[in-house]
């Protein structure tokens, strides 16, 4: 058990990078070893699970442009759903605010979470689906069952390996979208827009 | 950048000569002019000519 | 859990058992086997949907497989798609293929008349957001759209169906399909609103250098496809060179006349005979100072609706006769014209020395009502005076070369606007 002053990593002792105050996992570069914090402490919640190398515009640790948002990558998640994976990066911008870059197959998409009182009422999860967001009506285009492959570097909340929880993504004209996740105790709703690959500029 | 440095070069080129020739006066004598110098010996009146004296 | 790098990247047809590769990734909904032709369902199994009978491989340079890159971005062809259009007793044929980049994603190279163009799936929605049949038929102008804030400008519509389908994509092609295309083009991009029937989507094209497109992907020479005509998308100036030279060759002829008017006001005046009657000689001695220039006498009369004529002689400094000219002046006006001048001037190279013109007004004539013959007349000498000739000349030069770079470009644009099937009748 460290402080949460001087993070260290439970397995191998090096000293965790902390750089976010409102990181709430973060995984060891050197061993892997991923570190949740509970109670202002950190503990050991496993391994990061094994990320195999992919072609990828984003980096960890490499600013990048979306846009003309510069944001910094600080965390790298990989999701499965079967037939393949995608990648969630939890990226930091010039004013220290925190967004989620999703990257699937060249679709490339830019959230941020969705406030509780902003979430839609009665909103069935399911194919075909809509919801109001505010103004706006959206559609659920795809649905799907995923789980963490990997993680590696900071989160702002805890990912467990392996966990299986439903996702739906919305969209809404003018690439609008937004993605409604499901998962034992838990839900989550976030909103964004699909970003054009051709406008990420990797630095 | 070569080829444009060049081709900038000919076009000032050009009109550097054209003003030169221009102030030089080179071919600016009217037509109606007969001059009694240029070719002429006998006194006669020649046709056209640069540097009548 | 299996890794994604472990996951198979071959399996064989459920169809005829041939082995098949797999180039795209997991978005691919649909694998049609080259061997069988039957479409297999590639997220569930690979199980058979159905067979495609009768279909004529069409003649493209690439072929399932091929890697090479789009501006920089590695692709791989993963999918051929020949599509026919028919209208009015004519068939239009291209090919599609759709490509896979793991950072980029899905797409599609084209193969239409020899050329190759980029198109992907843009989520970005034009204002209007769609252009029917009937406004096309009867709207006056050339109908537009606003997309990214760039205007784009109705090309071409029609129905198209497939013709041959082989390899992986990311929907489920059917030979049935029907799609209606409108093409809107901007400025250096086109713009595709593509209607099945079922959904409406948008697709952005452009146009990549295509030496270097075909480098990358490996196309050997003899297959190659003969670009016939110019493709709407192919930039209007090919080489900024061709701009240089057309922006060079016009600031040039500006330049020109600009000088040319500078010269055209050299020169001093260095005598003045003053106004005397023309039925005397005018006597008018002078001395030329400078090596370079002409010498210009003006010999001015107040002719008013009639014309006056005179010869002027030059001699040197020993009385001997060095030049001679004859020159008239005729001046007409009425209530709201004039025409003619009351002034002549005469250019003669005279080298430094010192010289005299004599001027006397030889004839005159009134031909017009109220007419007066010139009563007094007068000669002035100046010195140094430039022949601007040559400056026009180079400006005439110059602004040939450009307006002919002008022309080319003006000629492009409408050769890059001929396939469209608009016409404003």
């Amino acid at each position: 058990m460290t402080p949460i002053e001087r993070p260290n990593c439970g397995t191998c002792g090096a000293a965790l990078p902390g750089r976010l105050a409102q990181a709430r996992m973060i995984t060891c570069e050197f061993c892997g070893t991923s570190s949740v914090l509970r109670d202002k402490v950190f503990e050991i919640a496993g391994s990061g699970g094994e990320m195999l190398d992919a072609p990828s515009l984003i980096q960890l640790g490499h600013s990048v442009m979306v846009r003309s948002l510069n944001l910094m990558p600080t965390g790298h998640a990989r999701f499965s759903y079967g037939r393949g994976w995608w990648d969630e990066f939890w990226c930091i911008d010039g004013q220290g605010e925190g967004h989620w870059l999703s990257v699937d197959e060249g679709n490339y998409a830019l959230e941020r979470d969705l406030h509780r009182h902003n979430w839609p009422k009665d909103f069935r999860a399911r194919f075909g689906a809509t919801a109001q967001i505010m103004t706006e009506i959206y559609k659920v285009t795809e649905a799907e069952t995923a789980s963490c492959l990997a993680v590696r570097g900071e989160f702002p909340e805890e990912l467990e390996l392996g966990e299986a929880h439903l996702y739906f993504d919305l969209s809404a004209k003018d690439s609008a979208m937004a993605t409604y996740e499901k998962w034992d105790g838990g839900e989550a709703w976030s909103i964004g827009h699909w970003i054009d690959p051709w406008d990420v500029k990797a630095s | 950048m070569v080829v444009r440095v060049v081709l900038v070069v000919l076009v000032l080129g050009l009109i550097g000569a054209a003003t030169v020739m221009s102030i030089a006066g080179v071919w600016g004598d009217s037509s109606a002019v007969i001059s009694t110098r240029n070719g002429s010996p006998g006194g006669g009146y020649g046709i056209g000519g640069r540097g009548v004296k | 859990m299996k890794a994604p790098q472990d996951q198979t990247h071959a399996f064989n047809c459920t169809q005829c058992g041939a082995g098949l590769d797999i180039l795209g990734g997991g978005r691919v909904k649909t694998h049609v086997c080259p061997y069988c032709r039957s479409e297999l369902d590639a997220q569930d199994n690979y199980k058979i949907i159905r067979q495609f009978r009768d279909m004529k491989r069409p003649e493209t340079p690439f072929d399932l497989g091929m890697t090479g890159q789009v501006w920089g971005v590695d692709f791989t062809i993963i999918g051929t798609m020949a599509w026919a259009e028919y209208y009015g007793g004519k068939r239009w044929d291209w090919v599609d293929h759709q490509v896979y980049s793991h950072t980029h994603g899905y797409g599609w190279l084209s193969v239409e008349n020899g050329h190759v163009s980029y198109s992907r799936k843009t989520r970005d929605v034009p204002s209007p957001t769609y252009i029917s049949e009937s406004v096309i038929e009867n709207s006056e102008a050339r109908p537009s759209v606003r997309f990214q804030n760039e205007t784009f400008r109705y090309y071409g519509s029609g129905k198209a169906s497939p013709t041959f389908i082989e390899g992986e994509f990311n929907f489920r092609p059917s030979m049935d399909d029907k799609l209606r295309y409108v093409d809107l083009m901007g400025g250096d991009r086109m713009l595709s609103i593509i209607d099945s029937g079922k959904e409406r989507e948008y697709e952005v094209t452009e146009l990549p250098d295509q030496p270097s497109l075909l480098d990358s992907f490996g196309v050997s020479k003899d297959r190659r496809p003969r670009a016939r005509g110019v493709h709407p998308l192919d930039a209007i100036d090919r080489s900024p060179l061709q701009l240089f030279i057309r922006n060079l060759a016009l600031a040039g002829a500006a330049l020109a006349v600009i000088v040319g008017i500078g010269v055209a006001f050299k020169g001093d005046e260095i005598a003045e005979s003053g106004r005397t009657g023309t039925n005397s000689e005018i006597r008018l001695p002078f001395a030329v100072t400078n090596e370079t220039g002409l010498t210009q006498i003006t010999i001015s009369a107040n002719a008013n609706n009639s014309w006056a004529w005179f010869e002027a002689e030059l001699t040197d400094a020993d009385d001997e006769p060095v030049a001679a000219f004859e020159r008239g002046v005729e001046y007409y006006t009425g209530s709201d014209w004039k025409e003619g001048s009351r002034r002549v001037s005469t250019q003669v190279k005279l080298l430094p020395g010192s010289y005299t013109v004599y001027v006397s007004m030889v004839e005159a004539k009134v031909d017009w009502p109220n007419g007066r013959l010139a009563s007094n007349m007068e000669a002035r000498v100046r010195q140094g005076v430039a022949n601007p000739d040559w400056l026009w000349g180079a400006a005439a030069i110059l602004g040939l070369i450009g307006f002919v770079f002008m022309g080319q470009r003006y000629l492009r644009s409408a050769r890059r606007w001929s396939g469209s099937d608009w016409s404003d009748d």
